[in-house]
């Protein structure tokens, strides 16, 4: 199994007492796989795509990634794993203001040690995949909000990531847009062949993933059918 | 519940209660840097003007006379305040058993006043019978004595007769009075500060009784002050003065006869007995002045003088009659159609004629009117200045023939170490009958120790005298005709002979024009005389005192001027932090504003609300401000008086919070402060509401219009204006040179910010990519262009302040190392001043001679230790070099004295000083291989030399300048400053040549100021030997390199303050980046989750947004730096310069910056940016 997720759980202390997020959650996936997390608000959809990314530490459980144990990382290897074996996704681009198209995606290289030229080479070619190569060189105020997130898409990408997490990527969309960038989404997977989780409301979207599970007050289960 | 504007903008004010506190922060910045800066000055002023109430007391006005006069005039004025006084400088010794010197305060005030002056009833009865003196409680500290010891003065002895002519008495120059101190005056008493001076400090003053003073100088009834609370006295004082008071004397035939009178008859009976007057009247006059009946009375007296002696003369108790003097008679004569005679009687040591002399003989030049009384007649072509007549006495040794040549041998007529005799020829002309009838004795003026004695072996005159040479045939003629003169040559060459700075005449005759003077002529003539005499030019004016302290205590350097223009940078500064921390504030707020524009408030109206809550920020910042500024003042002049050379600021310098400043500091604070808010809030009203509500910045809209290359443009064009200032013509006019410095440093720090503007447009364009340090370097740099204004504003807050630390530093004063002939000291390593000039100054061994003298005199009562002394002083004191200088007290010149100087010091410079040359000099007017040589130079105007600083700041005037300076007699004369000395030991004094002082100032006799070119190892030794040995004309012995050390820690004080004021700038500039560290990371949460979750380390981001403010930290600092330096590029660079530790103060600043940074970025190294993202 290339991510195996053992007796994940955690808590948040409130006034009110303890406040289970995350309640044990057990998961195997290959690489090459992707899966859809569906679940209400507050379910622990995005806390559990935080801990899978080393962003948040769970209170007990174990992840291994390719045999690599993030929880049992200082915040250095931590960080290196984040930007190494991780891609992420997030409901807003996130872009930073101040760079070009091209200048974000490259933003996560900046840590690595690719060659210079070849990173750029991958930059362009991944927003040509996901059809920016006009636009690499706009700033993000010059992009609408589907541009914006495949720009997002691409940026998760550049360091080849072995999991690739997205986090509502759609939340901000219109229906063509959201259909879009998904469908984007699941291409470059194939493509990459890396992991997929994505996390959605959207049951539409969803269906487009070959494995579908929801989460519900912290616990994840498989959705009834696929389809 | 009411809801108004009012209400809205308070509650909007206090819920952004932070924010609105860094701006209120910020404003008290402002106002207190502004407000505290005038404060500085007011209390500098206010000082001084205390200082001047302290020294008068009740004295408004006074009469301050360089001579003494009729002490009777002040009874005659009828005005109860006016008191009579001696107002004298003088040295105070203590003196042990043994009569040999134990301490000195060697220039000390004496105020000889009686006991109307203490207006304080217990002073003015204890007062009453004194027998002793008082002190103030300088004195007594500067002598180490209290109540009861005794002190000596040692004062100038007052001489009619200039001591520098010939017949001026240079041997007993110091007079001595021995008083019991029966009092101290401490600090506190009112009296104590008392000085007619405007000065620094409280002098060391004697306070003694007027009738004590008088007696032991020999001068009753004379004094040479009044001293009066009262004004408007001056029309009543001219009009009572007399020609006594002028030292002149205007008599009469029935005067003369009086004259005689109350010379001889003893017994006043008015009849002149033999016994009164034998031996001491002329033998043959008695027959003359004898009536029928033998006797000589005085109306028998009266009647001869009428007959045959019918003349005024004017004649001067100083011998001669001083010039201008002369002038006003012979004008008034002229005028009133009169027949008149010069004379000028002079001595002379030899007549010759062949192998034939007669010793000491009177001779007088006489005009063509009394030559023609006595029946000399020339043809038309003989010259009457080569002609001489003698006397035909029966036994005359010279019997010339008529063209023979006549020697004769006379002593120069001024004196400067010892008489030089001189011998000149004439052709003999004929001779006069010697007929005492014809010429009478009265034409040679009574002289003490030769005209008063009986016989020419007992005269006693102050040159070389030998006794020996006179012969029996030569006493015989002084009884038979005493001061008859035996020659006779024309007025004109007497002149040009024996006339001197003092005179060159010793009596004019006026003749009636008929045969008798018409009635109440004697009385006219005076009035005239009088009425046409100027009496300022002799010191008789009552000067308005006070007006004059107050004058200069308020004209002198421009002290609020001053601290306001170097606390201009640190004011900038403040207003950039007010301006920068009200716009994050604003930023802070972008998306509540929108939101105010998008519910369909206009741009004006939100800007109107924005300012009105930024006013009352404002309004309360300026009034904490205010109380700041109080105490930022005190902290300056705290900073200042404990670096002034010496405690006279201490005592003086208190803080002085007008009503006027303090309203000027809130006036300009605030609106400065509602300038600065009014900017900003109109800047982010202007922005598109959209970008607001999405809390927007205001840059992508407001500052993108300008392209890189119009700022490059733009500030190449600045750059080029700076440095073209550099090269305008080179000025001594320290206001263009400000203006350069400013100007050329303004330019060059805008341009700075016009490249960064032009740097941060460019690095806009630089891609992000790479990886490691290059990658975050890049991105750093990304950001700092992200918000160009607030980086520029950062950069710019950074930059004003450091180039006000760098640029003041080259200004650094330090005592030139080099103490050779081209430096600040000259090569001298000793100054000595002395209260009492030394008549023939201290150059060459006489000098050294009249030192040794003075340890001798000094050693009075212990023979012993004078000669051990002697022989330890001889042998250091024999390689010593003394060069004597002139001098004209007035005011101290220096930066060392805050009132403005109105009559500076004088200094004479004597023409081997000038030929020696040496000192440094910043600028002269010509080129020339010696500029000493510039004082030489003959033309409408006197050059003069002066001290760089002293003439920029104190007499705010430069080179090549005129200066007008008053002569003794009280015309004004023009100097012109052709050389400016650099860092010399003359800061407090104006130089000119000897020969023009003494044409300016003919009265002063001797030196007072001395160079002493001296071997450095026995420099202590020689100074001992300089101040014992001229202790007793109060000599004040400085080390060069200490004096020019002095003036030099002046000017470091100021400049370190400003450096401070710098220094607080900077820090103000560090506290910008801190508080726009804090907004960025505040703003930048998202992004820098963002990065987290990238895989960017914490280390990584710190270090990103370490790189950018550093960037900005650095590049502020260089600008400011880079400006300085081009603005003191011009400047002669001081040797006190410290670059190093410029370099590390820059450094510091770089790295505190940076430790401010590191702290902000520590603190929120555990923000959950995660959490911070998610939230977005």
């Amino acid at each position: 199994m290339t991510l195996q997720v053992r007796q994940i759980r955690k808590e948040f202390i409130t006034r009110s007492g303890s406040l289970p997020v995350l309640c044990g959650i057990d998961l195997d996936l290959d690489s090459d796989k992707s899966l859809a997390i569906m679940g209400q608000s507050g379910s622990g959809k995005s806390t559990f795509l935080h801990v899978l990314g080393g962003l948040d530490k769970p209170s007990a459980g174990k992840i291994l990634l390719d045999g690599l144990d993030p929880l049992a990382m200082n915040e250095t290897d931590l960080a290196h794993y984040r930007n190494q074996k991780v891609g992420f996704v997030f409901q807003d681009h996130h872009l930073l203001p101040q760079c070009t198209v091209l200048e974000n995606v490259l933003l996560p290289s900046l840590l690595g040690a690719t060659p210079k030229v070849e990173v750029i080479q991958l930059a362009k070619d991944l927003l040509a995949r996901v059809g920016l190569e006009n636009r690499m060189d706009h700033m993000p105020s010059e992009l609408s909000g589907g541009e914006r997130q495949r720009a997002a898409v691409a940026r998760a990408l550049i360091m080849r990531p072995r999991l690739l997490l997205a986090d509502e990527p759609t939340g901000n969309l219109d229906k063509r847009n959201a259909d879009n960038i998904m469908r984007l989404l699941l291409k470059l997977h194939e493509e990459e062949k890396n992991i997929l989780i994505v996390v959605t409301h959207s049951l539409e979207l969803a269906k487009l993933f070959p494995r579908v599970m929801t989460m519900d007050d912290g616990i994840l289960a498989q959705a009834v059918s696929s389809n | 519940m009411s809801f108004s504007l009012g209400q809205f903008v308070v509650n909007t004010a206090r819920f952004h209660l932070k924010g609105n506190l860094a701006v209120l922060m910020g404003i008290v910045i402002a106002t207190a840097s502004l407000t505290g800066a005038l404060l500085v000055g007011d209390s500098l002023r206010g000082s001084l003007a205390d200082t001047v109430k302290n020294k008068l007391i009740w004295v408004n006005e006074a009469v301050l006379a360089q001579r003494f006069f009729n002490e009777q005039i002040v009874v005659k004025l009828g005005e109860k305040t006016a008191i009579p006084a001696i107002i004298l400088k003088a040295s105070i010794q203590v003196r042990d058993d043994q009569d040999c010197l134990v301490t000195q305060i060697s220039s000390a005030q004496v105020v000889a006043v009686p006991e109307e002056f203490w207006q304080d009833e217990g002073k003015s009865a204890q007062w009453k019978n004194l027998k002793g003196a008082w002190l103030n409680h300088q004195a007594a500290i500067g002598l180490k004595i209290s109540e009861k010891q005794n002190v000596v003065l040692r004062i100038e002895k007052p001489s009619a007769i200039p001591r520098e002519s010939f017949l001026g008495n240079r041997e007993d120059v110091v007079d001595s009075i021995t008083l019991e101190v029966e009092k101290v005056l401490d600090r506190s008493d009112k009296y104590a500060g008392f000085n007619l001076f405007p000065g620094m400090d409280a002098p060391a003053t004697i306070f003694v009784p007027l009738k004590l003073v008088q007696e032991k100088l020999g001068i009753t009834s004379k004094i040479n002050s009044i001293l009066t609370s009262k004004s408007g006295l001056q029309d009543k004082f001219r009009s009572l003065l007399t020609l006594s008071d002028y030292e002149l004397t205007f008599k009469g035939p029935e005067d003369r006869a009086l004259d005689l009178f109350a010379k001889f008859d003893r017994d006043k009976n008015q009849v002149l007995e033999k016994r009164e007057y034998q031996g001491k009247m002329p033998v043959k006059l008695i027959p003359l002045l004898q009536s029928q009946s033998g006797a000589i009375d005085l109306e028998s007296v009266q009647k001869f003088f009428r007959t045959n002696r019918n003349y005024y003369s004017i004649e001067s108790s100083q011998m001669l009659v001083s010039p201008n003097l002369a002038q006003k008679a012979d004008d008034l004569i002229q005028e009133m159609g009169l027949q008149s005679s010069q004379i000028m009687v002079y001595l002379a040591n030899n007549i010759q004629e062949k192998n034939n002399a007669v010793p000491y003989s009177v001779i007088a030049g006489i005009d063509a009117t009394l030559q023609k009384k006595l029946g000399l007649k020339l043809t038309e072509n003989e010259k009457s200045g080569e002609k001489i007549w003698l006397l035909d006495w029966n036994e005359s040794p010279l019997k010339p023939a008529i063209g023979d040549p006549v020697g004769i041998e006379y002593f120069l007529p001024e004196v400067v170490g010892k008489p030089i005799e001189k011998k000149d020829s004439f052709q003999f002309a004929g001779y006069i009958p010697a007929d005492i009838n014809l010429v009478d004795p009265e034409i040679t003026p009574d002289f003490p120790g030769i005209t008063d004695k009986l016989s020419l072996d007992s005269w006693n005159p102050p040159f070389p005298y030998d006794n020996k040479r006179i012969k029996p045939r030569d006493e015989k003629y002084w009884q038979d005709f005493r001061s008859v003169p035996k020659a006779f040559i024309d007025i004109d060459a007497a002149k040009n002979l024996w006339g001197s700075r003092f005179g060159k005449i010793t009596s004019i005759r006026v003749y009636p024009t008929n045969l008798s003077f018409a009635t109440g002529f004697a009385a006219d003539f005076q009035a005239r005389l009088l009425k046409s005499i100027d009496p300022t030019s002799v010191g008789f004016i009552f000067q308005d005192l006070r007006s004059r302290f107050q004058q200069s205590s308020q004209s002198g350097t421009d002290f609020s001027g001053l601290f306001v223009g170097f606390s201009f940078f640190l004011i900038l500064s403040a207003l950039i932090l007010v301006a920068l921390l009200f716009r994050l504030h604003l930023e802070r707020r972008a998306s509540q504003v929108g939101t105010i524009l998008a519910l369909g408030a206009t741009q004006k109206q939100v800007a109107h609300l924005l300012l009105l809550e930024g006013l009352l920020v404002a309004g309360l910042g300026v009034l904490l401000g205010l109380g700041v500024a109080c105490v930022y003042a005190i902290g300056l002049l705290q900073y200042l008086k404990s670096n002034w050379p010496d405690n006279s600021l201490q005592q003086i310098l208190k803080l002085h919070i007008p009503f006027k400043t303090l309203c000027m500091g809130f006036v300009l604070a605030f609106i400065m402060s509602a300038v600065a808010i009014f900017r900003t809030s109109r800047t982010l009203v202007k922005t598109s509401v959209m970008t607001l509500i999405k809390g927007g910045y205001l840059d992508s809209t407001v500052l993108n219009s300008k392209q890189p290359l119009s700022l490059l443009i733009y500030g190449s064009l600045l750059m080029m204006l700076g440095f073209g200032m550099l090269f305008l013509p080179s000025s001594q006019d320290h206001e263009l040179k400000a203006l350069k410095f400013f100007g050329a440093g303004g330019l060059v720090l805008t341009s700075g910010l016009f490249f960064l503007g032009a740097f941060l447009r460019y690095v806009h364009k630089i891609m992000v990519f790479g990886h490691g340090f290059d990658g975050l370097a890049r991105l750093a740099l990304r950001n700092m262009a992200r918000n160009k204004t607030r980086s520029l504003l950062t950069a710019g807050l950074l930059s004003s302040a450091a180039f006000l630390i760098i640029a003041v530093e080259p200004f650094r004063k330090e005592a030139d190392s080099n103490t050779g002939k081209n430096s600040g000291t000259g090569g001298f390593s000793i100054v000595v001043e002395t209260n009492i000039p030394v008549l023939s100054g201290l150059d060459g061994p006489s000098g050294i001679e009249t030192i040794l003298d003075g340890v001798q005199k000094s050693n009075r009562g212990n023979p012993q230790r004078a000669r051990q002394q002697v022989d330890r002083f001889k042998n250091v004191l024999k390689d010593v070099q003394v060069f004597s200088l002139r001098f004209n007290p007035g005011d101290d010149a220096s930066c060392l004295n805050l009132f403005a100087p109105s009559k500076p010091r004088i200094l004479g410079v004597p023409n081997s000083l000038q030929q020696r040359g040496g000192f440094l000099f910043s600028a002269t007017s010509e080129v020339k291989e010696n500029p000493w040589n510039l004082l030489d130079s003959s033309n409408t105007f006197v050059n003069a030399f002066v001290e760089k600083n002293t003439v920029e700041w104190m007499i705010h005037s430069g080179l090549g300048k005129d200066y007008k300076i008053q002569d003794a007699s009280g015309k004004d004369e023009l100097l012109k400053f052709a050389g400016l000395f650099q860092g010399s030991v003359f800061q407090s004094e104006i130089l000119i040549g000897e020969s023009q002082f003494l044409k300016f100032y003919p009265q002063q006799q001797g030196y007072q100021y001395f160079l002493i070119d001296a071997d450095s190892k026995d420099l202590s030794e020689i100074e001992e030997a300089f101040k014992i040995g001229l202790s007793d004309y109060g000599a004040k012995v400085s080390k060069t390199k200490d004096l020019v050390e002095r003036f030099a820690s002046v000017e470091n004080a100021y400049l370190s303050m400003f450096q401070g004021l710098g220094t607080i700038g900077l820090l103000i500039g560090t506290m910008g980046v801190a508080a726009v560290l804090a907004r960025s990371v505040w703003e930048r949460r998202a992004e820098l989750g963002l990065l987290s979750a990238l895989g960017f380390t914490q280390v990584d981001v710190v270090l990103v947004m370490l790189l950018e403010h550093a960037l900005l930290l650095f590049l502020g600092l260089g600008i400011g730096t880079l400006a300085a330096l081009v603005s003191v590029l011009p400047l002669e660079h001081s040797t006190a310069t410290r670059w190093g530790v410029l370099a590390l103060l820059q450094g510091g600043m770089f790295f505190f910056g940076l430790m401010v940074c590191v702290a902000s970025l520590w603190s929120i190294r555990t923000n959950n940016f995660v959490a911070a993202m998610r939230k977005e």
